[in-house]
């Protein structure tokens, strides 16, 4: 009996071990996850990707080159600064024709040549691969984990590995050139860019995540594309295929069908609650490609995914057709990525190629035009600012490199195609540049109407009359408070023609003290600013709130974060009452240990 | 006889790594940071022995023990006690405090095996036992 017992133990422990082990494999050249940055001005885990077609340029971050160059041998390069960045070209063969460039993030964030690999990163989740290519760049402080900068200013860079935290930068982005799409037929696939990697022969078969983007710098419209994984020969090998993760996630799907090819989900994509997200722009549907394996060596894009992409801009846009939007930086973060709070061109009901454009909101707000007020709110607060939405460009792929145990050759290359739209309508909003609203002289607005103490509130006034061409002028506005407060701020205009006056005011709550050009308040504070015109009297207000406090059961407790619903995660199995936030002794603990005591108690008593 | 039932009770050691794997299946991601929850030894004492340990002296031997005689040793097919079906509810039900909702309920199956193992031995002990192997592989589960 024992030894019936104790191989049922036996056999519960094996599976425990296979379940807690995972298979480690990793031959093309690069790091191990968890190796530590060493060598400053020396890309970090150099050598997977093979650069004999490649010209790796340290740029300004408007990509112009500058005097200092990056050593192909070794991957070292020439200290880089502030305002420095890089260019990776990619030849159809050494020093061709330009196929693709590509990009990461700017130095401090991101370091050339832009592509490393990182293999046995044991803390990968979801079936993904322990090993992945991806983009050279650097964790945050909000992502190492210790709260310590690790971008390549800090004492201490800290890399970016397969299972690093989302959005942190993680995709190397490739720019595909006019030359992809040169002299080919619509509706036709183009032609290719090839990305090659060194590998070292290994007896174990490996599985490579590839973090990437593929941007639309072809000049056409685009339908779509595919991404081919071929030998040193550049033909198909049958130890060399692609996977898009299907029932490899405890026979699950790794991703879903609209996770393989997408759009930035804050444009297009549903709520995100696991990541703090709200619905997308533009449409709660992902747009994309589905996205297919039709061949083991190729995944190939299909249809689009159904969002209203289409309806909006048409095909996949080219950059040189991006469309203008109205962006806010709503953490005055220029790291993060800065919200789209309305573009120019046309709803998905008009016609994108023919219809006159104008200002719009999203979705969300049915596609209003903003109103004066709200243009004044935004062009007088300096987080908001006009820029191309280069979301629209841009693809996400997702898709795994399967390199077989046998696989002898010293490379394989990744050959990304992408394929002619036959509609190459040009959208609306190219031919018909945008216009912004007359503001009526006397506008006077307070940005944001609700604001938190302690926070900076930004006043707008427009007025045109008897103002100076050929100066910037100033104007003054009273703003009182019903606590007490009284200042005269003095409001700078934008430019020596705008007639648009702004100025930022900082908040606090302390006691009241006039004209010291700060607005003291109280939670529910209600701000008011006269404008005394030329021609009228004009205010508007405010009203202030209090900073919301930091709320442990919500949020990051320590270094254990919580999961979506905000619940805290158990541990799985058993998990016990026992609550793993908290080391206090709550109610639970008193009524278990109460009890628990009780049942030996009552036996005693019996005796 | 007693041959089959240690039988059954090494099967359930087995039971956990199939809930694991359920759990898995259903989470997708673990969120806990185990080296935070292994570099805390008052934790894993909480977890692997405190609770496994309290929980069933309270809920197999005083709670179980209490139904099971009010409802006169009620059982279904001679497997499943009215009384175990009865303290797995409300044990699963004090899960909802501190853990995901779906996790909770689904504690309601291990507890119907620890009632079941508490109820054949007419003791507690093998219920504590098993009880902190499972709490062991909870922790196993996301390293």
């Amino acid at each position: 009996m024992k030894k019936i017992e104790t191989k049922m133990i036996g056999i519960s422990l094996a599976a425990a071990l296979l379940l807690g082990s995972s298979a480690y494999a990793g031959t093309i050249v690069g790091a191990t996850a968890g190796d530590g940055y060493t060598t400053p001005s020396q890309q970090f885990s150099f050598g997977g990707w093979n650069l004999e077609n490649v010209a790796v340029k340290i740029t300004d971050t408007n990509y112009t080159e500058i005097a200092k160059t990056f050593n192909t041998t070794d991957g070292s390069y020439d200290s880089m600064t502030y305002g420095d960045s890089f260019e990776s070209v990619i030849f159809d063969q050494p020093n061709g024709t330009i196929m693709g460039k590509l990009h990461g993030k700017d130095w401090p964030v991101g370091e050339p040549a832009g592509i490393k690999i990182i293999n046995g990163d044991t803390k990968v989740k979801n079936g993904k691969p322990e090993n992945c290519i991806m983009t050279t760049s650097f964790l945050s402080e909000d992502d190492t984990g210790t709260g310590v900068s690790g971008y390549l200013d800090a004492v201490q860079p800290v890399p970016t590995i397969c299972s690093s935290p989302f959005q942190s930068h993680k995709r190397f982005k490739i720019n595909m050139q006019p030359a992809t799409v040169d002299e080919v037929t619509l509706g036709e696939f183009g032609n290719p860019i090839d990305i090659v990697f060194n590998v070292t022969p290994d007896t174990k078969t490996m599985r490579y995540q590839v973090f990437q983007k593929i941007n639309n710098y072809t000049g056409m419209r685009l339908d779509g594309y595919k991404v081919e994984v071929l030998g040193a020969d550049n033909n198909p090998d049958g130890n060399l295929t692609l996977s898009l993760g299907l029932g490899e996630n405890d026979g699950d799907d790794i991703w879903t069908y609209n996770q393989l090819a997408k759009f930035s989900s804050g444009l297009w994509g549903p709520v995100d609650t696991r990541h703090d997200r709200d619905e997308g722009f533009f449409d709660k549907i992902n747009a994309g490609f589905y996205v297919s394996l039709t061949t083991t060596n190729r995944v190939e894009s299909g249809n689009t995914l159904g969002s209203n992409y289409t309806a909006l801009f048409g095909k996949w846009l080219p950059y040189e057709w991006l469309p203008t939007g109205i962006f806010w930086d709503d953490d005055n973060d220029p790291e993060t990525e800065a919200e789209l709070v309305a573009f120019w061109g046309t709803t998905p009901t008009q016609d994108f190629a023919n219809d006159t454009p104008s200002w719009h909101k999203g979705q969300a707000d049915n596609w209003g035009e903003p109103s004066a007020q709200e243009f004044l709110a935004w062009s007088t607060d300096p987080l908001y600012s006009i820029d191309e939405i280069e979301d629209t460009v841009n693809v996400g792929v997702n898709y795994i490199v399967v390199i077989g145990a046998g696989y002898t050759q010293s490379t394989f290359t990744l050959r990304i195609t992408p394929k002619v739209a036959l509609d190459q309508d040009k959208p609306s909003y190219e031919t018909t540049l945008p216009t912004y609203p007359d503001i009526i002289d006397g506008t006077i607005v307070i940005n944001p109407s609700l604001f938190i103490i302690n926070d900076n509130i930004s006043i707008g006034v427009k007025d045109s009359v008897d103002m100076n061409d050929s100066l910037i002028d100033t104007i003054t506005v009273l703003v009182t408070t019903d606590n007490g407060d009284s200042e005269t701020i003095t409001l700078t205009e934008t430019n020596e023609t705008s007639s648009i006056f702004t100025a930022l005011v900082p908040t606090n709550g302390e006691d009241v003290m006039q004209n010291n050009a700060i607005i003291n308040v109280i939670d529910g504070s209600i701000v008011t600013a006269t404008y005394k015109g030329n021609t009228a009297t004009t205010t508007a207000s405010g009203t202030a709130v209090t900073p919301p406090e930091e709320d442990d059961e919500h949020g990051i407790v320590g270094d254990t974060p919580v999961d979506t619903d905000g619940a805290p995660a158990g541990g799985g199995g058993g998990g016990c009452s026992y609550n793993p936030m908290d080391k206090s002794f709550d109610m639970m603990f008193l009524i278990i240990l109460f009890l628990g005591l009780l049942y030996p108690a009552r036996k005693l008593l019996r005796k | 006889m007693l041959r089959r039932l240690d039988i059954r009770y090494g099967v359930s050691f087995l039971f956990t790594p199939l809930f694991a794997i359920f759990y898995i299946a259903i989470f997708k991601q673990t969120y806990v940071n185990i080296h935070t929850v292994l570099s805390d030894y008052w934790s894993l004492f909480f977890l692997i022995f405190f609770y496994p340990f309290f929980e069933e002296l309270a809920f197999r031997g005083l709670i179980q023990g209490y139904i099971s005689r009010k409802t006169n040793h009620y059982t279904f097919n001679s497997v499943l006690s009215l009384a175990n079906i009865i303290t797995s509810i409300l044990f699963a039900s004090i899960h909802f405090v501190h853990h995901h909702p779906v996790l909770a309920a689904l504690t309601f199956f291990p507890s119907l095996l620890l009632g079941y193992f508490k109820e054949h031995y007419q003791n507690v002990i093998p219920s504590i036992l098993l009880h902190m192997y499972y709490n062991i592989w909870s922790l196993l589960l996301i390293i």
